[in-house]
């Protein structure tokens, strides 16, 4: 049985020598739809740290009458704390909110003259409330709009980016449902291709194929190198497309940090931590295509 | 023992190869089937390899009824009967004793019986010196004996030998034919499918002749007819 691998093996690897450019061809036609899923999965990535940093930024303010206790404020934090669609709130005192306030009109100083005028802090305590998710808001919302806590809010600030995800969101699927529909057109010309590959392969091994016959070898023995070869045919694809997907990634890097200015995002650390799933995937999804284009060209063109 | 039951061909549409064939070759028989081109013979041949399924009666070997044989029992089939084609089948890429060692190869024989039998049908065909040698370095003769060879190492009970001198002078047919019934001296039945008129006549064995697909003579220590 081993032995017979071996031997089988041994002439796979003959077939794809002796019809080295059709291989090549081949190959090169199993990357590209391979290119295109990587960049899907790149843009994917990209979108979903986007996405990220976008709900990252949603909140709700809320402003407190400067007449307001600390310990009325503490109360309320600990009430909306509490409840499940909130996923923080930060309270900033009195002081904070001055402070931050100064810092954010600090070079305009017609603003921060009128403030000392004042000669008091005009600001109340204010707390930022993050929900877990997006459509959680106007729960929250409605919850601050209680009789008991109406009174002492000066002001609620909710900036909605709902929109803006929704189309982030949009953006994504359609760039996937393109770059799938791509990868497909071309997945299926790569099919077509391995099945001349096989006929090719066949017609140049005919001698040994007769032989084999009238000898009796085996059918599987008879049809195993034209399995094997697409077996190797998906492992050289898969690895081609890896050493182009993470030279550019390399290259892509730069101008991502360019573009995120300061966001965490390194798509070769997640091509690294996914690495087994990424191109483990692949190289099933390739290996499954191949070895059913073999196993019908063979049907279709090895009489045995 | 090889026995045809009313054997026919009718390759599509209605070319009729075969017409309600019937005989028996005993186990160690010499039997030389003959006829002129086109009157069957290497359709027997097919039939008997199950290249190509009868379309009517029934064939056995060895009590194996082959016209219902399944797709995966046909290597087994194949590998108890020798068979040798006028077209050589040789591959030009590897030398004589390789071309052999192929064969044992593909059925999975282990290295060391290559080893061993691959010399041995060497000798019984005389090329025991030229084994290392390509097909295109061998004469006409010299690569039939390479292909009996390969078709010996099996060590078949059946040797089916179609038009093996078809491309030969008088010298390497003779030399075909004293192979071919060392073979037979083996205990090997031997099945000879030829129009060559002299190499019947001289070897005194059974002859079946057909004509247009049908068996017009079977005689012992028979002549060509036609």
């Amino acid at each position: 049985m081993f032995l017979s691998l071996v031997r089988v093996t041994k002439l796979a690897f003959q077939q794809f020598h002796r019809n080295l450019w059709l291989s090549v061809v081949t190959i090169s036609l199993l990357i590209l739809p391979l290119l295109v899923i990587n960049l899907v999965i790149g843009l994917g990535v990209v979108a979903q740290v986007t996405r990220d940093a976008v709900q990252d930024k949603i909140d709700v303010s809320v402003y407190f009458k400067p007449a307001v206790a600390n310990e009325e404020v503490e109360s309320l934090r600990v009430a909306v704390l509490a409840l499940p669609e909130v996923k923080s709130v930060d309270y900033i005192p009195r002081e904070g909110s001055l402070a931050r306030f100064r810092e954010r009109h600090k070079n305009d100083p017609v603003i921060l003259e009128s403030l000392d005028e004042l000669g008091e802090n005009p600001f109340g305590a204010t707390l930022a409330v993050k929900a877990k998710n997006p459509e959680d808001y106007p729960r929250i919302l409605a919850f601050l709009e209680n009789e008991q806590y109406k009174d002492k809010i000066e002001e609620k600030n909710f900036e909605d980016h709902r929109l803006i995800i929704s189309r982030i969101n949009n953006l994504v699927r359609s760039i996937s449902i393109f770059g799938l529909t791509v990868a497909g057109v071309f997945g299926l010309i790569a099919v077509l291709i391995v099945i001349n590959t096989v006929r090719v392969a066949i017609y140049t091994h005919r001698g040994e194929i007769g032989v084999m016959r009238m000898v009796g070898a085996g059918n599987w023995f008879i049809r195993g190198p034209f399995l094997i070869e697409s077996v190797v045919f998906s492992v050289v694809a898969v690895a081609a497309a890896a050493a182009i997907v993470y030279p550019a990634l390399n290259f892509a890097q730069p101008y991502l940090n360019n573009l995120f200015n300061g966001a965490n995002i390194s798509l070769i650390s997640y091509y690294n931590r996914y690495f087994v799933m990424i191109f483990g995937g692949q190289l099933l999804g390739v290996f499954v295509l191949t070895a059913l284009a073999s196993f019908f060209g063979v049907r279709r063109y090895l009489k045995v | 023992m090889i026995t045809l039951h009313n054997v026919s061909k009718v390759y599509y549409p209605k070319v009729v190869a075969l017409k309600d064939v019937s005989f028996t070759i005993k186990p160690g028989e010499f039997v030389s089937v003959v006829g002129q081109s086109g009157t069957g013979k290497t359709t027997v041949v097919k039939l008997l390899i199950a290249e190509e399924r009868a379309s009517a009666g029934r064939i056995e070997i060895g009590g194996w009824d082959i016209t219902r044989i399944r797709h995966g029992e046909v290597p087994i089939l194949r590998r108890q009967i020798g068979v040798v084609f006028q077209d050589l089948k040789l591959l030009p890429t590897m030398t004589a004793q390789e071309n052999i060692a192929f064969a044992l190869q593909v059925v999975g024989a282990p290295p060391q019986r290559i080893r061993e039998v691959v010399p041995q049908v060497l000798k019984i065909v005389g090329l025991e010196d030229k084994a290392d040698r390509y097909p295109i370095q061998l004469s006409g003769g010299e690569a039939q004996r390479v292909v009996i060879a390969r078709a010996l190492v099996h060590r078949p009970k059946i040797f089916i030998a179609d038009e093996p001198t078809g491309n030969l002078d008088a010298l390497n047919t003779r030399e075909i034919m004293d192979i071919l019934t060392k073979i037979n001296s083996f205990g090997t039945t031997v099945v000879l499918v030829t129009h060559n008129r002299d190499v019947v006549n001289q070897l005194r064995r059974r002859v079946i002749t057909l004509d247009h697909g049908e068996v017009i003579s079977d005689q012992e220590n028979g002549k060509y007819l036609l």
